[in-house]
């Protein structure tokens, strides 16, 4: 064949086929579940977004990574290309992570947590404080701070980056330190080497996310407790410091398991998820619970995480085994614009999404961007919950499943693994194991499905692919995996 | 035409296996689909491998193609005008006519551009139809197919992917003659490289640092592997823990620049170490495996990069004061910049409630903080710049026990000149403010206490009196008449003798020629 000119064969070829095109089958796109719109930002500016708050009047606030802070009205608006912007302060230093409470803007940047507010009412918030700076910076960029919002009794919750993601040249780098109402501090939990955001679940328990880097072989959610440690010993240096903590945790050994060095050190608070690196994100972020009460469609009191480099919002859903915090992880909503930080979901439903590419880049593309998800009101076909159980696990559906692929136990594929614990730079995946399902039973209703696996692992991450399953109306799921951290399995 | 025939029938073979598992997707993914499938696949396949045609030249691959990469107005452009003459796609030489689609209408052609980019080139759609107009409108004049040279060198391929895996950059900082032992060392950071190229673009640093990249190389054939590594000052290979190549490591006269290890396809572990003592920098690798072309795993240079600085600049121009809250060189890594009108600026430690930096001049740039990550202090944007004094510069009434500071707050007036609250020994309230004028900058220090009592000012760490001024170099600092001033060591002092309620201490920065 020579150079013929293809497209004319093409088209000799393919015309009369054409009229195929349609097809029957129905894959579930993300559209029809979540509303995903752009905001309008102020022209010729850079907002790379670091942080966002909820105002009253249906305002935002949104802090950019340069130190300026914005409000925006009409981000909850049918139009978002109408909404309205004003620069109301442009001092802060990186702020990552930002409230309103009585009239202040209270929020967390590399300096200080500090509020500000506008005495004068001419727009623009000519009044800094600091409520508390005892923590130590030194110029390096990786000293990030994130902030929390606060919690019932008014305390807000900071965690400090390792200097360089790897020492401790600074005071309290490591440490989440508490803030009280009254601006004095407290160190609260050690052990943290990389945050990317700090939040709360449902019932107001502090999480934040760190990521995959020495002492952490996957990135993951971790619960931060009075007197723990989280993992990461570098900061221990000032357990000296700390009166309030008790004991410095003895050091842990490199090359072990989560699981083994839990049981040798004391303080020692597990991840309660794993998010597994490469397979469900890259560099976690915000952590959002879901205080809707379902106007965010079905998942009420679940949190959602941000991931920066996918650009993507992840599920989690956690229980308490044994005592301990452990739970599930799901991806949920792709496609955003740019490398997820921010997030803030406000009780109408309204999940607001900060991003930005600079330093570290995402599938999103853009440098910044904000935007905010809606739920169409259509619900997925999908997995709403998982639970453990002494043999397997419980899991619930958002509709009735069809019984007959649901009961077949080879629509159930799992894998499970551990990481390496050690002073290196994260972890492969270890010690793996298939685990297979030998009973699948559906519940009267349909909606609970419960495997039985013939090996449960401890300690280790279960990944289970249920792609096959429909629901009794031949919907496909639309979402296939869940990646369960088994911290602990329970007696009964 | 017996090949055109055969051709004929796998495509249509391959055409049926597809619309039996065709999902439904959004309009225009349809659209773009059946298109492709109409248009484009008889030539560059259904599942977009291209055609490899027995005896002939075989048409190029779109999937995993870099064509498909980066900027979508390439591909715009090839359907707009088409592309003749040798190209090479994925390694391979082809020598084929593609022809303009010019039937195609507007939305059906966007629909295309996404549908090529995100099925086979992992890209994100979002071409939409003004892009694609505006793509039209920049080569309107255009009357010939493009060739490959003259479409690259307008819309440059990406890199290709790095077979360097879950690479880590550590960097240290040191003064060596030769490459150290960086495992013995406690970093200053730790990066992930997720582009897996070994670079010094995010280095702001000039000289005496080190780096040691850790990762992985995925080989893909068995055989002899050359390594050839280029370093300003030194760097040494290691694959798989064994060195391989070294340039000028260890200072000696021994320059192994190229290496050659056996290796089987897999992933093998990699290990580059390289450090810079002073004067140029620079550090390129490449490696060829067996049978294929050379691969540089280097951001590609031929002598050491420039520094490419880009500037911000904050210079006040319309009669408001500019803070820049961010890490100056000379100050507190706690401190604010404060731009003035009329050309003056200082940095104020909110570390120390003191005054560090002080220059004339032009304000800052921003390029180094609001670029890339942000590492660094960056320099006042002026050659002459003055630190009056550094640290807590208040102390008891002898001078000899320093008093703790700490900032309350910051208030900003109409033009956002900025009063800095702070506290002094728990009891002291100041309020600290400055005032630009042509000529100079005068402070205000409002000092509140609930008692008598006196405290030292430090107000310069070195220079020299002369009668109520401190001259330092060419700034001058004036005192009040009445002011009590001290030596001490290098340092000059005011003594202030407090009295209950609000006392205040003016000073005048101001330039000498």
């Amino acid at each position: 064949m020579d150079k013929i000119i293809y497209s004319a064969l093409a088209a000799l070829t393919f015309t009369s086929l054409l009229s195929f095109g349609q097809n029957e089958a129905k894959a579930e796109a993300q559209d029809d579940f979540y509303m995903r719109e752009s905001i309008l930002l102020p022209k010729d500016e850079v907002m790379e977004m670091g942080s966002i708050a909820l105002m009253p009047d249906k305002q935002l606030a949104v802090a950019t990574r340069r130190g300026e802070i914005w409000i925006c009205k009409g981000a909850y608006a049918d139009d978002v290309s109408k909404v309205e912007w004003k620069k109301i302060y442009d001092a802060a230093h990186e702020p990552l992570g930002m409230y309103y409470k009585d009239g202040w803007l209270y929020f967390t940047d590399r300096d200080a947590f500090g509020r500000i507010t506008d005495k004068d009412g001419d727009g623009r918030y000519e009044t800094y404080e600091v409520v508390n700076n005892k923590w130590g910076i030194n110029g390096d960029y990786h000293e990030y701070a994130f902030g929390s919002t606060p919690d019932k009794d008014g305390n807000t919750y900071i965690v400090l980056c390792l200097t360089g993601s790897g020492s401790a040249k600074s005071q309290w780098r490591g440490w989440c330190k508490k803030i009280a109402p009254d601006g004095t501090s407290t160190p609260f939990s050690s052990g943290i080497r990389s945050p990317g955001g700090i939040g709360y679940d449902a019932e107001g328990n502090v999480y934040y996310t760190d990521n995959q880097g020495l002492w952490n072989g996957s990135s993951c959610l971790k619960p931060l407790k009075q007197g723990a440690f989280t993992g990461n010993p570098t900061g221990n240096i000032f357990y000296k410091d700390a009166p309030n903590m008790g004991e410095r945790p003895v050091e842990p050994f490199s090359g072990s398991t989560i699981l083994a060095e839990r049981k040798r050190i004391s303080q020692y608070l597990p991840p309660a998820v794993i998010l597994p690196h490469g397979k469900v994100g890259n560099s976690p972020t915000a952590i959002v619970p879901d205080l809707t009460g379902g106007k965010f469609g079905p998942f009420a009191n679940q949190v959602f995480i941000g991931e920066q480099t996918k650009s993507e919002v992840q599920r989690v859903s956690m229980e308490v085994v044994n005592g301990v915090q452990q739970g599930a992880v799901w991806k949920m909503l792709h496609g955003f614009r740019a490398g997820i930080v921010p997030m803030r979901l406000d009780e109408d439903g309204t999940l607001f999404v900060g991003g930005t590419n600079r330093g570290w880049g995402s599938n999103g593309g853009k440098p910044f961007t904000l935007e905010r998800v809606r739920w169409t009101g259509k619900v997925p076909f999908e997995m709403l919950d998982i639970k453990v159980q002494p043999k397997g696990f419980k899991m619930t559906f958002t509709k009735p499943v069809d019984k007959a692929t649901a009961t077949d136990v080879a629509n159930y594929n799992c894998q499970a693994w551990t990481y390496i614990y050690r002073s290196d730079y994260g972890s492969p995946e270890i010690d793996k194991v298939t685990p297979k399902v030998t009973t699948a039973v559906v519940s009267e209703d349909g909606r609970t499905v419960t495997v039985t696996l013939d090996k449960m692992t401890q300690g280790h991450v279960h990944h289970i692919n249920y792609e096959k399953l429909v629901s009794a109306t031949k919907e496909k799921i639309w979402t296939p995996d869940v990646y369960y951290t088994l911290n602990e399995i329970p007696e009964k | 035409m017996s090949d055109y025939f055969r051709n004929l029938n796998v495509v249509k073979l391959l055409f049926t296996n597809v619309l039996l598992t065709t999902g439904l997707v959004s309009a225009e993914e349809n659209l773009g689909k059946t298109s492709y499938l109409q248009v484009c696949s008889a030539c560059h396949g259904v599942d977009g491998n291209g055609l490899q045609i027995q005896g002939a030249e075989g048409f190029p691959p779109l999937s995993g193609s870099l064509w498909l990469k980066g900027d979508a107005d390439r591909v715009a452009q090839i359907i707009l005008h088409g592309l003749q003459g040798r190209i090479y796609v994925k390694g391979k030489k082809y020598d084929q006519v593609m022809p303009q689609q010019g039937s195609l209408t507007d939305e059906t052609a966007v629909a295309v551009i996404n549908y090529v980019r995100t099925e086979f080139g992992g890209e994100k759609g979002g071409y939409n139809i003004d892009d694609f107009k505006k793509a039209r409108a920049s080569s309107k004049n255009r009357s010939t197919q493009w060739t490959e040279k003259e479409l690259l060198s307008r819309y440059p391929l990406q890199r290709p992917e790095s077979p360097i895996k879950h690479l880590l950059m550590r960097s240290y900082t040191g003064d060596w003659a030769k490459i150290p032992d960086f495992k013995a060392m406690q970093e200053d950071a730790i990066e992930e490289e997720h582009d897996g190229y070994i670079s010094l673009k995010k280095i702001n640093k000039k000289e005496n640092f080190g780096l040691m990249w850790v990762g992985e190389i995925e080989i893909t054939k068995e055989g002899d592997h050359v390594f050839e590594i280029n370093a300003d000052d030194g760097a040494k290979l290691y694959i798989n823990g064994e060195v391989v190549a070294q340039a000028k490591a260890d200072n000696s006269e021994k320059k192994l620049k190229n290496g050659k290890v056996k290796l089987k396809p897999g992933l093998h572990k990699f290990r580059l170490d390289y450090f810079q003592k002073k004067g140029n920098k620079g550090i390129s690798i490449k490696y060829r495996e067996p049978g294929l072309n050379w691969f540089w795993l280097s951001e590609s240079t031929k002598k050491p990069e420039a520094e490419v600085k880009v500037v911000i600049d904050l210079t006040p121009k319309d009669g408001q004061v500019r803070m820049y809250n961010n890490f100056i060189k000379g100050s507190s890594a706690r401190t604010m910049g404060v731009g003035y009108p009329l050309g003056n600026n200082i940095a104020f430690s909110t570390e120390h409630c003191n005054l560090d930096l002080i220059w004339k001049g032009d304000f800052i740039s921003a390029g180094r903080h609001w670029t890339k990550r942000g590492q660094g202090f960056e320099d006042p944007a002026s050659e002459v710049v003055v630190s009056p004094s550094q640290g807590v510069a208040w102390s008891d009434a002898t001078g000899s026990k320093l008093l703790n500071a700490q900032l309350n707050g910051i208030q900003t007036d109409e033009i956002g000149s900025p009063t800095f609250g702070y506290t002094i020994a728990d009891n002291i309230q100041v309020r600290d403010s400055f005032i630009s004028s042509s000529d100079s900058l005068e402070r205000t220090i409002s000092i509140n206490t609930d008692k008598m009592q006196t405290v030292t000012f430090k107000v310069a760490d070195s220079g020299e009196q002369q009668e109520n001024n401190i001259v330092i170099g060419k700034l001058k600092i004036a005192l009040p008449e009445t002011a009590k001033i001290t030596k001490n060591g290098k340092s000059h002092f005011v003594t202030l003798d407090l009295e209950k309620g609000t006392n205040k201490l003016n000073l005048t920065y101001s330039w000498t020629k």
